[in-house]
């Protein structure tokens, strides 16, 4: 199929509708089964599902069908949110208001960041508060936090637990992603390395192990986007490597949590006990399931968050489990691809690590439930229950949309300034839109000269060299803005 | 037979509600992975002594000597990482990278950044371009949908 004719489809506004429609069916149906079993939670639960179809559908009309954006992204998070609701709702109905809120939330959080990301010089200003406050929050954690199931992950506000590293995956990335004038002005990563360093570290201090590592996956992807030197990814491998099995010598209780994986049909009743009903509830779901609210994997522990797969395996079937899994492995591709064509380095760095998480935290995961790898209590993004995850899968979903180059529209280029040189700039050293000579006023020593000089040949009329001075470039709206 | 009938509408319904998850998906994915053509030209240098004609198809691009630049020039007054030019909102704007002889722009060094305009002349090292800025096809595709 030609670009051209797929590029009329994607725009398409009364395809995109016509897709629309099974959206619906699946989510109304779906809802219809949950509300029916819901008892006395009916009417709070049928409540819930229509904000959330009303929320969708909103944000369907007004950025797809109004707007004429993309919305290939939006309508897989919106299918993965629901099937997190629905699960929640069928499994724990009490628990459901706290996963509508924070998907309602974490679709605000989704727009909001993309608005945020249009401008590099935004983004530029925030990074030094963004890197304080990602280590303000992991530090935050270790000195408050309550310690659930061995990890010290959660801080409790009244009934209300957060999980602080969850939103610090998102200000991680914004850290590590730069534009490429910086990236080749900043040649060194040690800065990063140490940002990087003191998170995971104390991620490794509350003893939250999956997410240390899947800071350290995160960072392999950013340094190596901005290096590009694979050697030195290859040492950092080799230098945790070497971290890891000191760990694992000095701190025998870090191996401890480790001792079922390749053994849980031996532990069938102790700690392998979660592994081995997802591998049999799983199958016996089959390809179509057994139907939501009819599995038996929901009575296990930690079912709507660590087992979610297993869960999906066996009341939607393994068609539909698989293709959630497919999405990560969609987002991924997308953002490799769509790096090529970004508009700054940071949209592609900032995109390749978003993605790369999300699927490396997914096939932890997914891995971990199914004995692969060890089990390590990370959550399955937009699938699983918690609020804090669902907040962060949006906000790294923000990245992925920020990098493709038909999120922002274009301005027309701005013409060159009408204005006269100034005498006794040396420099050109201002920004073209949005010339602000305050900024002079700061940045250069000699901007005293610079705006004198200005003023003296505003005031006579005269333009051309100062004296003793190098002729200089006149700021555009220098006019309009000179000191007087 | 009630029961069979009962269990095959069940199972028809979880076919239908398969369908209803996969179009979507599968929609979704292949518009998300399908490859979009290659970016067009949104600007070019044109070397002032050879007339050699660099292409900027990205909006931020780099240029030096080094290989991995997306402007390679091979001239020995040009650092291996000169300089990075940029789209921004309005304007186009040069950086210098930490280069060793600076850059130019008609004639006035530049600190650290400066707006480029059509026809302006970047001297990198001692090399005179000429930098000439075309208008973006989205913004024309922009045009024709208002």
């Amino acid at each position: 199929m030609k670009y051209r004719t797929l590029s009329k489809i994607a725009d398409s506004r009364f395809l995109w509708l016509l897709i629309y429609v099974p959206v619906l069916a699946f989510q109304l149906i779906y809802a219809g089964k949950v509300i029916s079993a819901a008892g006395d939670m009916a009417a709070t639960i049928t409540t819930y599902f229509t904000l959330f179809i009303l929320i969708e559908t909103g944000c369907f009309v007004f950025f797809k069908l109004i707007l004429g954006k993309r919305f290939e992204l939006e309508i897989a998070a919106f299918m993965l949110s629901f099937l997190s609701i629905a699960i929640t709702a069928s499994v724990s109905p009490k628990r459901t208001l706290v996963q509508f809120i924070t998907f309602a939330a974490g679709v605000g959080i989704y727009y909001a960041f993309v608005w945020f990301l249009k401008n590099t010089r935004w983004i530029s200003t925030m990074r030094v508060p963004a890197a304080l406050g990602a280590v303000g929050l992991l530090a935050a954690t270790v000195a408050l936090g309550t310690t659930y199931n061995g990890a010290r992950n959660w801080i409790m506000i009244g009934d209300i637990s957060i999980q602080p590293s969850e939103l610090a995956k998102i200000l991680f990335i914004f850290v590590g992603a730069v534009t490429l004038d910086k990236l080749q002005s900043i040649r060194s990563l040690s800065k990063y390395i140490l940002f990087a360093a003191c998170c995971i570290g104390i991620i490794f201090v509350m003893k939250d192990f999956g997410t240390a590592l899947i800071f350290f996956a995160t960072f392999l992807i950013i340094s190596f986007m901005r290096s590009g030197d694979i050697k030195k990814i290859m040492l950092i491998c080799g230098a945790a490597a070497v971290g890891a099995v000191a760990i694992v010598i000095f701190k025998p209780y870090v191996a401890n949590r480790f001792m079922t994986y390749r053994h849980i049909w031996e532990n069938m009743d102790g700690g392998g006990y979660q592994q081995t009903r997802v591998l049999i509830y799983s199958a016996s779901g089959g390809l179509f399931g057994v139907g939501l609210g009819n599995g038996q994997l929901r009575r296990v522990f930690a079912a709507t968050e660590d087992l979610i797969f297993g869960v999906l395996c066996e009341e939607f079937g393994l068609i539909i489990a698989f293709t959630v899994a497919l999405t990560y492995v969609a987002f991924a591709f997308y953002a490799i691809k769509m790096a090529k064509t970004a508009r700054s380095t940071f949209y592609s760095i900032a995109a390749c690590a978003a993605a790369g998480l999300m699927l490396f935290q997914a096939a932890l995961n997914i891995f971990g439930v199914t004995d692969l790898l060890p089990l390590t209590g990370v959550t399955l993004p937009f699938v699983s229950r918690g609020g804090s995850s669902m907040l962060s899968s949006w906000g790294l979903l923000a990245f992925l949309k920020a990098v493709d180059p038909l999120t922002y529209p274009v301005k027309k280029l701005s013409p060159r300034p009408q204005t006269d040189a100034v005498p006794g700039a040396e420099y050109a050293d201002y920004l073209g839109d949005g010339y602000d000579d305050s900024y002079l006023a700061r940045k250069a020593p000699k901007s005293g000269i610079y705006i004198s000089a200005a003023k003296n040949a505003y005031a006579s009329g005269s333009t051309g060299r100062a004296q003793g001075g190098a002729e200089g470039r006149t700021p555009p709206s220098t006019r309009s803005k000179r000191k007087r | 037979m009630l029961l069979s009938i009962a269990l095959s509408s069940e199972m028809l319904l979880r076919i239908f509600l398969l369908v209803c998850f996969l179009c979507p998906l599968v929609f979704a994915f292949t518009l998300m992975l399908w490859e979009r053509s290659d970016s067009p030209v949104i600007a070019t240098l044109t070397d002032k002594a050879t007339g050699d004609i660099y292409e900027i198809s990205s909006w931020e691009t780099s240029i030096g000597r080094a290989r991995l630049c997306d402007v390679v020039l091979a001239y020995g007054t040009v650092s291996r990482l000169h300089a990075v030019i940029t789209r921004r909102k309005k304007s186009w704007i040069i950086f210098d990278t930490n280069s060793s002889l600076g850059i130019k722009v008609n004639g006035l060094i530049v600190k650290s950044k400066a707006s480029l305009y059509d026809g302006d002349v970047i001297t990198l090292g001692d090399v005179d371009f000429t930098f000439s800025a075309l208008e973006l096809p989205e913004y024309k595709n922009q045009r024709k949908k208002k």
